[in-house]
């Protein structure tokens, strides 16, 4: 067993815990900027999820993410604090890199699988028709509130360029074509909101 | 029986014979500790104490006690303290009467006494003589070794104890005679004899204090003969002043010890043990500490054995625990590790037995918390001296309660103990009703487990009233709470910023303090399909609308013990996309495999009610049409 010098006992173990709790906490931050709250859980057992009351949902399975930080014995030994936020900016950015990777992913994989997609050079289209086509496919959602809730668009920072290029300099036709066919979307989700919520009993009725 | 004789003189009326002043405080005061139970549990009923007596008074008393139509002696013990005296090759003891120059006539000889129990033959015998020239009983032992019997298997045995030796005068203080008071400074546990046994014996009595004191011209002597058997002079009262002996001996006693179990392990074995009588306790820690110990025990033959004797120990050191289901749990937490080797009759045997016992403790407890309820109807918060803490904690103390004596139905067949427990349930349902109604709600996923088993045992005993109301109370807690109930593992530290989160009503501001999805609403819902309650829960529905519930489903349950189960699936609804009613969810409710056996379910059980993140379904789904029960 190797010998230590005035070993801090159980500290270590307190340490590591409120360092894990730090970055786990900073890890679901960065997590909910894409994700809801409501739609992170937490599993204690199994390897395997899946959703009996909707068989169309492919049953997931438990990917593990793994990152590594290291810390020099020069930097404790010279009391060099600015490793503490390096570390923790290290972790928190492998573990938030992992799971860009699986959730842009498993949207691909569920777009491929349901044909979802638009291909501008396979269907030789613009980018502004292939933008139309996007959100022709796309179903909006609705809110606690029954506010409409907009797609959001995650998108290479050179496509985004050409996205805004695409708004800015987009004809007057196009943007009427844009705003119809958002409005006739937006008028779906609520539509199919109000069908769903009809399936529960007296939706919204106090008792 | 056990036997004492205790004869103390102070008076003599012989003028050449000096009066004494402390042999009888000697005598009466070894008679008064050998008396005790807890000392030495001489049958007072048999047992004789004399003070100055005349030496017919003695032949009287010795014939009132030794007589065989009184029955057998196990254990035989005289003591004297007095004037002694080497005389004409005998050992004399000198009675009130006695007269010096005819002592063989008016003197009572150890050959006498030895000769009496060569008569009555005990199983042992032990003779104490604090006088001078004690030493001197060596010349009598010719009588005791004529006796034909010495040698035969199961013969008495005799030791033989003299505060001085034959040329030696014995000693006194202000305390009494320096042998006597050193004999009671053994068996009254000021004085350290060992600690392996339960009992003493004369003879390390003997050794003991012949090393330990520092004697001025006074050495005592002690003999033993013809020691087959294990002597039990006293009961040793340093037996369990050393913590550790209990676990120490188990460690000995296994098959394995100590080829395989290291220093390290045993350090980590005795800081499970050692943690079961503290106010703090957490079930996972005790399993993870006995399993690294038992870590190269191999499985099923040779583990077996040693959890039968560990749980033993644990149960008593768990009885001076602040938690009366202390035992309860201790015992639980090593029962449910035979689950993986419950394919050995063994095992099931053993598990069996720590059902039982399980089951007896539960009673107990129950037994113990309601006698404080009718003295005091807050004693579920008095005992525990939480304050506010109890808000968080007081709901789930309730369900544990509950539940575990709910469970009794599935740890033992015993009829009689069932219906013990089933009257309890009862009384503390009502109580619950009474006093805590408020309490009886849904603050943690923990509890989930508890509700489970306490629903299916209503259900299953036809109390079907009482299991909706349990029902109608969580659920309505939960609804109000919009399903938002702390996650089964909420550290101790953010229990606070939980109740103020819900006491402002601002749950949704804590998600990392909330167990999502939860299997709370998924016992209720499962439960609520059973008692055909879809009416009264469906117009609520509404209110946990994309709300997300689940249940973990084993492959089977031989690791449902275990920190992390790995063998099976999580099943995942959400309200309002998966499920909008009872009936949707029932329809989707997937196949749940049943345990193999009555003693499998059991610890299943238990399992959850002491790892309260997994629930066992098969209670809720099974037990209510075939009510599982121990063999």
């Amino acid at each position: 067993m190797e010998v230590g010098y005035f070993v801090q006992g159980d500290a270590d173990t307190a340490f590591a815990r409120s360092l894990g709790n730090l970055v786990g906490k900073k890890n679901r931050e960065a997590i909910g900027q894409f994700l809801s709250s409501r739609n992170i859980h937490r599993f204690k057992h199994g390897k395997q999820w899946t959703h009996p009351g909707s068989p169309l949902i492919e049953p997931g399975e438990f990917q593990q993410h793994s990152t590594s930080a290291e810390t020099r014995f020069e930097d404790i030994a010279s009391h060099n604090l600015s490793v503490v936020t390096e570390f923790i900016a290290q972790i928190t950015s492998g573990l938030h890199a992992e799971f860009m990777k699986t959730m842009y992913a498993t949207v691909t994989e569920a777009c491929d699988r349901s044909g979802n997609t638009v291909d501008m050079k396979r269907d030789n289209k613009t980018l502004p028709e292939s933008v139309y086509l996007m959100l022709e496919k796309l179903e909006f959602g609705v809110d606690d509130d029954g506010n409409v809730s907009l797609p959001q668009i995650h998108a290479h920072p050179d496509m985004v360029r050409r996205l805004i290029e695409v708004e800015r300099d987009a004809t007057p036709e196009f943007q009427a074509r844009i705003k119809a066919l958002i409005e006739q979307k937006s008028e779906d989700a609520r539509a199919k909101e109000s069908q769903r919520r009809a399936k529960f009993v007296n939706y919204g009725a106090s008792q | 029986m056990r036997v004492l004789i205790c004869i103390g003189c102070d008076e003599y009326q012989d003028p050449l014979l000096e009066s004494l002043s402390g042999a009888e405080r000697d005598a009466r005061r070894v008679y008064e500790a050998l008396l005790r139970q807890d000392l030495g549990d001489y049958d007072a009923s048999r047992s004789i104490l004399l003070r100055s007596p005349t030496l017919a008074e003695v032949r009287r008393a010795l014939l009132s006690v030794l007589h065989p139509s009184l029955g057998k002696i196990d254990c035989l013990t005289f003591f004297f303290a007095g004037h002694g005296n080497v005389h004409a090759g005998s050992f004399y003891m000198l009675m009130k009467d006695t007269a010096v120059e005819a002592q063989s006539l008016t003197a009572y000889s150890l050959s006498d006494l030895f000769r009496a129990v060569n008569d009555v033959a005990p199983g042992q015998t032990n003779l104490i003589i604090d006088a001078c020239r004690s030493g001197g009983l060596i010349k009598d032992l010719g009588a005791l070794l004529a006796s034909d019997r010495l040698g035969e298997a199961h013969s008495p045995g005799v030791t033989l104890l003299g505060t001085a030796a034959m040329d030696q005068y014995a000693s006194e203080t202000s305390e009494g005679g320096s042998g006597t008071v050193a004999i009671l400074d053994c068996i009254e546990g000021r004085e350290f004899v060992q600690d392996h046994s339960p009992t003493l014996d004369l003879l390390e009595i003997g050794r003991r204090i012949a090393s330990a004191r520092k004697w001025v011209d006074q050495n005592p002597v002690v003999w033993g003969l013809n020691l087959l058997d294990l002597s039990r002079f006293c009961k040793n009262p340093r037996f369990s002043a050393d913590p550790t002996r209990e676990v120490t001996a188990v460690l000995r006693e296994a098959p394995v010890y100590p080829q395989r179990i290291s220093r390290q392990h045993y350090e980590s074995l005795w800081r499970a043990y050692a943690s079961v009588s503290e106010s703090r306790w957490d079930a996972r820690e005790f399993t993870e500490g006995v399993q690294a110990a038992l870590a190269d025990v191999s499985g099923g033959g040779d583990l077996v054995p040693i959890l039968g004797r560990l749980v033993q120990v644990v149960a008593i050191r768990a009885h001076e625990s602040p938690d009366a289901f202390r035992a309860a749990q201790a015992r639980a937490a090593i029962a449910v590790s035979l689950l993986p080797h419950l394919h050995r009759s063994e095992a099931v045997q053993a598990a069996n037995v720590m059902l039982s016992s399980i089951a007896d403790d539960v009673v107990g407890a129950t037994r113990l918390l309601i006698d404080d309820l009718k003295k005091d109807e807050f004693a579920l918060l008095r005992g525990s001296r939480g304050g506010l803490l109890d808000l968080y904690h007081l709901p789930q103390r309730i369900s544990s309660i509950l539940a575990w004596s709910a469970a009794v139905q599935f740890l033992t067949a015993d009829e009689q103990l069932i219906a013990q427990a089933e009257g309890q349930l009862g009384f503390l349902l009502q109580a619950s009703e009474r006093t805590y109604a408020g309490s009886m709600i849904t603050v943690s996923d923990s509890q989930a487990p508890s509700v489970c088993v306490l629903i299916s045992v209503l259900i299953a005993t036809g109390r079907n009233e009482l299991a909706e109301e349990i029902l109608g109370r969580h659920f309505h807690s939960i609804i109000q709470s919009r399903l938002r109930i702390a996650r089964c593992d909420l550290a101790p530290a953010l229990v606070l910023d939980f109740l103020l989160a819900k006491a402002e009503g601002r749950l949704e501001s804590i998600p990392d303090l909330l167990e999502q999805p939860g299997e709370m609403l998924t016992v209720l819902l499962v439960a609520a399909a059973i008692l055909k309650l879809q009416d009264a829960l469906d117009p609520s529905f509404w209110k946990i609308d994309r709300c997300s519930f689940a249940a973990f489903v084993p492959d089977s349950y031989q690791d449902f013990h275990r920190k992390i189960i790995e063998s099976g699936r999580n099943y995942l609804w959400q309200v309002g996309f998966d499920v909008f009613n009872v009936a949707e969810f029932s329809k989707s409710w997937p196949e749940v495999p049943q345990p193999a056996t009555r003693t499998e379910a059991a610890l299943a059980v238990l399992s959850s009610l002491l790892y309260p993140d997994r629930i066992p379904w098969f209670a809720l789904t099974k037990f209510n049409a075939e009510p599982y029960r121990t063999a």
